[in-house]
């Protein structure tokens, strides 16, 4: 098994700003959704499983 | 000296560490499984380490409670807040993955510092992030080709029959293949273990058991009640697990720690709640025409619920249905809520149904406090919080039979002689306290305590 090339840099820490109560993004507006680790298919089974789980 | 000092004394020189992880196996459980005699292998590793109970997340949910063990922190800089999440505006759910995680991970962590690791089947490692190691993913993997880092891992897989869940919707259509292919799951889980420990390089390595979990939620009364037939399954079940435990130790290199860790308690189910039932009869949740459902709320709609007990409040500026305004507005919406929410009972035994309501700035800190819900409901023991839409009462009977709670996770630290904190440990102070046991530094961003 080969090594990875890289591994992901530490995120840094967050800062004593960051740590306050940041305000809300106010009228940001409609942004796209982040696209998904799956395809429609998958998904379906992945909720299949939560689903049966009871977690939907 | 402290104590993971003195258990490091003690150390054998290579340095290695083996993590056993129970989903759902809760510590007060393990204690009754052990000294009942269905796990003599368990009860004798107690009689050798320190075993102690751990407060989980909030929301209790495997996902987020995995995510602060994997990074060390609270889901306020993890970024993970349920098994579902939502995208404000325009409205839609998603189904949070490995790459939604916005800290580093213990493996990732261990990586930099030269340590080889193995990880398989922790939940939210779907899809596999690059490790100094391999990866095997869990339950949220659609599929065994998909799950492995590397790539290369998962003919090899297949070839050992390896599965990554076992099809959960036989619990109740054929209970009887469901408790089957439960053990054969395990059991394969377990072989592909001992083979990869066996044949990669390793200092550092997780097995994860979601098997736990999943026979819990659906015999747990069965085995309260002692039920004959069923129960017996029940204990049948962790009989094997704890086989497998024992070969496992005897596996494991001279010297090498073993940990044992949980995510959360478990109780009885008494009965679901469906808070966006109530938000609606109450007038907060309001539906435009057509479907009933949250991607269809009225621009007058004040708050709906993800699952489990999770509010979200339809901010201006920040929801699609923002009609709640920043500032005051906003505030006394959370106040009234927790007033109301916090009172709720059952109408026919007068039981609270909620232990206590938490702003989110009470219970996360962090730069991803921004896309937590506003308000995060602690349900009483028993009572399961669903989001269910167009359901016809506040209460329905138990869809399954065991649920999640807060307290008694389980940590059990093999080796080590001295107590650790009797309480108030929680699980993102497992991260720390195994890279402690490992020898390399906690890094400063990580909120649990090394324990040192």
């Amino acid at each position: 098994m080969s090594r990875p090339e890289s591994i992901p840099p530490p995120e840094k820490a967050a800062s004593p700003a960051a740590e306050s109560q940041a305000p809300e993004p106010f009228a940001a507006g409609p942004q796209a959704p982040p696209p998904s680790a799956y395809t429609p298919q998958e998904e379906e089974i992945v909720l299949a499983r939560l689903r049966a789980l009871g977690y939907l | 000296m402290g104590i993971i000092k003195r258990l490091l004394s003690r150390a054998q020189p290579e340095n290695k560490l083996f993590v056993l992880s129970l989903d759902g196996v809760s510590h007060t459980f393990a204690r009754r499984m052990s000294a009942s005699g269905v796990m003599p292998n368990l009860g004798r590793l107690f009689h050798q380490g320190a075993l102690v109970s751990l407060d989980s997340v909030l929301p209790t949910v495997s996902t987020v409670a995995w995510a602060s063990y994997m990074t060390g922190v609270n889901p306020g800089k993890h970024g993970i807040f349920g098994l579902v999440d939502r995208h404000p505006n325009p409205f839609s759910t998603l189904i949070p993955t490995s790459r939604d995680i916005k800290a580093p991970t213990l493996w990732e962590i261990l990586g930099r510092a030269g340590k080889r690791v193995g990880v398989i089947n922790v939940p939210l490692t779907f899809p596999p992030r690059k490790v100094n190691g391999f990866m095997v993913a869990g339950f949220l993997s659609p599929d065994l080709a998909q799950a492995t880092y590397p790539v290369e891992l998962a003919p090899r897989l297949m070839e050992m029959d390896y599965r990554i869940e076992v099809d959960i919707g036989l619990a109740t259509s054929e209970p009887e293949m469901f408790l089957s292919e439960l053990g054969e799951t395990m059991t394969r889980r377990f072989k592909t273990c001992f083979q990869l420990m066996n044949e990669e390089p390793w200092d550092f390595f997780q097995l994860h058991l979601t098997g736990p979990d999943r026979i819990n939620h659906f015999y747990w009364a069965a085995w309260e009640d002692g039920a004959e037939e069923a129960g017996q399954r029940f204990e049948d079940f962790y009989r094997l697990l704890d086989s497998y435990l024992g070969e496992l130790i005897e596996q494991l290199p001279p010297g090498c720690p073993l940990v044992l860790v949980s995510d959360h308690g478990f109780t009885r189910t008494l009965g679901v709640v469906y808070i966006n039932h109530w938000l609606e009869q109450n007038g907060y949740l309001l539906f435009g025409r057509g479907k009933k459902e949250l991607k269809n709320q009225h621009p007058d709609s004040k708050a709906y619920s993800l699952i489990p007990g999770r509010i979200y409040i339809n901010l201006q500026g920040r929801e699609q249905m923002g009609s709640v305004g920043q500032g005051r507005p906003y505030e006394d919406l959370r106040e009234e809520l927790i007033h109301r929410l916090g009172g709720l009972s059952h109408p026919e035994t007068g039981q609270a149904l909620v232990k206590k309501v938490h702003r989110r700035e009470d219970i996360y800190r962090g730069p991803h406090l921004t896309r937590a819900p506003d308000l995060v409901i602690e349900p009483a023991p028993g009572f399961d919080f669903k989001a269910n839409v167009g359901v016809k009462g506040l209460l329905a009977s138990p869809e399954t039979s065991g649920m999640h709670t807060f307290e008694d996770a389980l940590f059990y630290l093999g080796g080590l002689r001295a107590e650790l904190p009797g309480q108030g440990l929680k699980l993102e102070d497992v991260a720390p306290i195994l890279l402690s046991v490992m020898k390399i530094a906690t890094p400063p961003s990580m909120d649990g305590r090394p324990l040192v």
